[in-house]
């Protein structure tokens, strides 16, 4: 019998994305690997951490129910994601470690019963579900991370206004009941 | 002095040769803003200054030369101000300076002329025109005569105004080589001076009463150099008091604007403060909010709704599996045990737990079957009924273990899933309030800053008041107009206490002379009967004479003033037909200040009189000024004034006129008076007139934007 849990094993990834986001957009509104503190002003740095532009681009491709295939050129963010929203120490901003919980739970319907039921068996292995839901996480990211692209190429970049990005997920709201597809090409 | 022509040529928006005829009485120019009123009184006063510098500064006048002129580009022009004027017999003097553009487009200016005429018989006399002025418009005569709205009006708000009339004006002056607290050297301090220290050189000599003598003398030197002392004081502390008096009045006028200041520097301390705070307020991070304040759970309900679902039937399927599980496991069991039942054939054997393996393997031992109590020794029945009965027992134990690894469900995960429904549904009605809390957060962040854009409004309300306050204040600046308000408040409390200073004094000095008195009396009793008799009664009479020629002044003073303040409220009430006036009083104070005030007919000073009745009082005491002076000179200047009506309701303006051409007495006002609302003249106000009036206006058509369009032309209407 395995003892350990399923939040805690998918805590212990740290998610993909493609690598081209790094200078595109995770740079550009977060502060991802220290960026200088000019760049922090000249280009108004809106996120801490670079995983919070992709809990973002996650939460954009989940309510979209819109996910899109990774390139091969990746790479990984640098914290799992058991760390994410650990911001106790940070000041002006407050900690947010249970939204990992809401991300997890956001996960497990895409696993399908089947195979639920053939890992209560014992019949798959823990850490195939675990890959699963962070493929997907990664797909829904991908896609969330494709939207906010598309949008800082309009004339008037949204983000830097200060409800850019809350209006941008506020309008995303397609309903989830849609059949969820996988998008290869935008 | 009377004028009778002035030619004003190509002064600023003079263009060309101007001539204008002038009446004894009373001339007005009639005028809008902007069509040269103010320039006619700027030729006049131009031409009036005598105080030439010297030329080449005089010839760098450029803005005061016609630009349409100028525009016109003639090879040669002059600017130029000429007055006629009846003066004893005919006189002419004229100002001017020649200007050309060189081919620079450059202005040039050269030939500065200040020249006069003279007729005597048919034939004219060429004098220097600073030399005429002076002599026919003497400087102090000049300096009350040419007004400038109505502030210019208060030239006796400060003391020297009135003294210098009165020096002026007044007969006293020919007591100056008689007597005069300033100079020792006039003739009565002189000789009373002289008389006294013969006196005292007699009473030495005589030799008489000695003693007493060089105690009464010694007495009277020691006070003497006392009451000098005392004096000295007196005149430090009086002019320390003058200062702060001075002080005082130069800025008294500010304190309103001072406090005014004030209240805008704290107000908008206060309002940036408050906009500071409220700005706090505001908190716009609405990105940070989606990940802090868990915003971006905005959607998520759909989605929790769908894991609702998924774990429900998760749950479900597995139960279902578990339970088809249960009853093959069930079916397996009893069918094994129908099989038993029918092997045995007998009754149902007791359970293989029991007895249980310890009793079991302690009856083999004891080879005893402690069920029935009979022996059961090794190799009976008994003994192989218990031993096979022991093993059967460990056999099923051990299918038993085996068939419990084999559990049908190794893991449970569903459970894991439950608990975290369980923890998020338990605050899905947070999540579900999200979009209350965003609209609220978003409300009140508009509302806040809705109240800064208020306070933003208001700061930049009382910054414009702090400007127009500071446009008012002189070029005070802020520092020092701030500062005003607080100053003003020492200044009362140092002129106070050297005022109180001053009684002191006065009051030493009062004791000391008494003192004096009697010791100088004393002194000149001690003389009877001796040689000192004659110089001391030689002293008493030239001291009595001082005495006399200083009386003689101060009535003389006391006379003029008193004449100027009886003629003064005569042409107040003149003027104030039908309004409060007051009574005017000519007040001569410490150290012979003099000061002009308003005083109703309960003595009670009227600090603040309306800006009509102020100018009135002013204007009043121009008149007998110059009534006094005529009298005295017997030549009559004229009064001329540039708008000062401006605070004159049009009934008292139409009153004033009236009064004025009445009055002997030469006045050109320019003025804005008989315009109605469109600048056109009102001809019913002009008709009830009895005086030269000329309409002065700006030549028509002309270019809003192009001073060199700009040309003013005189018309004479009445």
């Amino acid at each position: 019998m395995v003892t350990e849990k399923l939040f805690d094993l998918w805590g212990k990834k740290n998610p993909a994305f493609e690598k081209h986001f790094k200078e595109t957009l995770i740079k550009q509104y977060t502060e991802y690997g220290g960026g200088s503190a000019e760049s922090m002003f000249n280009n108004g740095k809106i996120f801490g951490a670079g995983y919070e532009i992709y809990i973002y681009a996650f939460f954009l491709g989940l309510y979209a129910n819109k996910r899109r295939e990774l390139s091969d050129e990746r790479d990984k963010l640098g914290q799992p994601i058991e760390y994410w929203g650990n911001l106790e120490t940070r000041k002006g901003r407050k900690g947010y470690p249970k939204l990992r919980e809401y991300m997890f739970v956001s996960l497990i319907p895409e696993i399908a019963d089947g195979d639920l039921i053939a890992l209560e068996k014992g019949e798959i292995q823990i850490k195939k579900i675990v890959r699963y839901l962070i493929d997907v996480m990664e797909e829904y990211a991908n896609y969330g991370f494709y939207q906010i692209k598309n949008k800082t190429t309009e004339k008037d970049n949204p983000f830097y206004r200060p409800t850019g990005f809350l209006d941008f997920i506020l309008d995303t709201n397609k309903s989830s009941d849609k059949q969820e597809e996988i998008i290869e090409d935008l | 002095m009377i004028i009778k022509k002035i030619i004003i040529e190509n002064f600023r928006s003079f263009y060309g040769e101007n001539i204008i005829e002038f009446n004894d009485g009373l001339n007005i120019f009639i005028g809008d803003n902007g069509d040269g009123k103010t320039t006619f009184f700027e030729a006049l006063k131009w031409l009036f200054d005598t105080a030439i510098k010297n030329k080449s500064e005089e010839n760098r006048n450029l803005d005061l030369i016609s630009e349409k002129r100028i525009s016109e580009m003639f090879e040669s022009n002059k600017v130029r101000v000429a007055m006629f004027f009846e003066h004893d017999g005919e006189k002419r003097v004229e100002k001017s300076f020649c200007f050309k553009v060189n081919n620079d487009k450059q202005i040039e200016t050269s030939d500065f002329e200040f020249k006069g005429t003279e007729n005597r018989g048919s034939e004219k006399i060429p004098i220097d025109g600073k030399v005429l002025l002076d002599d026919c418009f003497e400087m102090s005569i000049r300096k009350y005569c040419l007004f400038k709205g109505e502030d210019d009006l208060n030239i006796f708000n400060n003391f020297d105004g009135l003294n210098f009339l009165i020096e002026t004006f007044s007969n006293v002056k020919q007591f100056d080589i008689y007597y005069s607290i300033k100079d020792d050297e006039s003739f009565t301090n002189f000789a009373e001076k002289k008389s006294d220290k013969a006196f005292a050189t007699a009473m030495q000599r005589d030799g008489k009463n000695k003693t007493k003598e060089e105690t009464l003398r010694l007495g009277i030197e020691s006070l003497k150099r006392e009451l000098n002392e005392l004096k000295d004081n007196l005149k430090k502390s009086e002019k320390n008091a003058t200062d702060y008096s001075k002080k005082i009045k130069e800025f008294e006028n500010s304190r309103g604007l001072s406090e005014s200041l004030n209240d805008c520097n704290d107000r908008l301390e206060k309002l940036r403060n408050d906009k500071k705070r409220e700005e706090k307020l505001i908190d716009e991070n609405y990105s940070i909010k989606l990940l802090d304040e868990r915003w971006i759970l905005y959607h998520f309900p759909n989605i929790f709704k769908k894991f609702q679902n998924k774990i429900s039937v998760f749950s479900k399927e597995r139960r279902r599996l578990e339970k088809e599980e249960d009853i093959r496991k069930g079916k397996e069991k009893g069918k094994k045990e129908m099989i038993e039942k029918i092997k045995n054939n007998k009754s149902i054997a007791l359970p293989h737990h029991i007895p249980s393996e310890i009793i079991m393997q302690e009856m083999l031992e004891d080879e005893i079957c402690k069920v029935c109590g009979r022996d059961a020794p090794k190799g009976s029945a008994a003994y192989s009924f218990m031993q096979e009965k022991v093993n059967k027992s460990k056999e099923i134990k051990k299918k038993e273990i085996k068939k419990e690894e084999k559990d049908f469900f190794q893991n449970n995960f569903v459970k894991e899933l439950e608990k975290k429904y369980n923890q998020l549904e338990y605050e899905s009605a947070i999540v579900n309030n999200l979009k209350n809390t965003i609209s609220k957060c978003i409300e009140n962040n508009e509302n806040q800053k809705n109240k800064v854009k208020e306070i933003e409004e208001k700061i930049e309300k009382t910054e414009t008041n702090k400007k127009n306050i500071l446009s008012q204040s002189n070029n005070l600046g802020e520092k020092k107009l701030v500062n005003i308000y607080e100053n003003l408040t020492q200044w009362y409390d140092s002129k106070s206490t050297y005022e109180k200073k001053n009684d002191d004094i006065k009051k030493e000095i009062e004791k000391k002379s008494s003192e004096l008195d009697e010791l100088e009396k004393e002194y000149g009793m001690l003389s009877e009967n001796s040689t000192a008799e004659i110089p001391k009664k030689i002293h008493d009479v030239f001291a009595d004479i001082k005495k006399a020629f200083k009386n003689a002044k101060e009535k003389n003073t006391q006379d003029f003033l008193e004449e100027l303040e009886k003629q003064s409220n005569v042409y107040l009430e003149r003027i104030n037909v039908d309004h409060f006036r007051g009574i005017l009083k000519i007040i001569r104070g410490i150290g012979n200040k003099t000061k002009i005030e308003l005083q109703d007919s309960n003595n009670k000073i009227i600090t603040s009189p309306n800006q009509a009745l102020n100018t009135t009082m002013y204007m009043s005491v121009l008149f007998a000024v110059s009534d006094l002076t005529s009298l005295k000179r017997e030549n009559d200047y004229p009064l001329i004034f540039d708008a000062p009506t401006s605070s004159f309701s049009s009934k008292k303006e139409s009153d004033f006129f009236n009064i004025i051409s009445s009055i002997k007495k030469q006045c050109v006002i320019f003025t804005k008076s008989f315009l109605n609302e469109n600048g056109e003249i009102d001809n019913d106000k002009i008709e009830r007139q009895k005086c030269t009036i000329y309409r002065m206006r700006k030549k028509r058509p002309f270019d809003h934007l192009d001073l060199s369009t700009v040309q003013t032309e005189l018309k004479r209407i009445k």
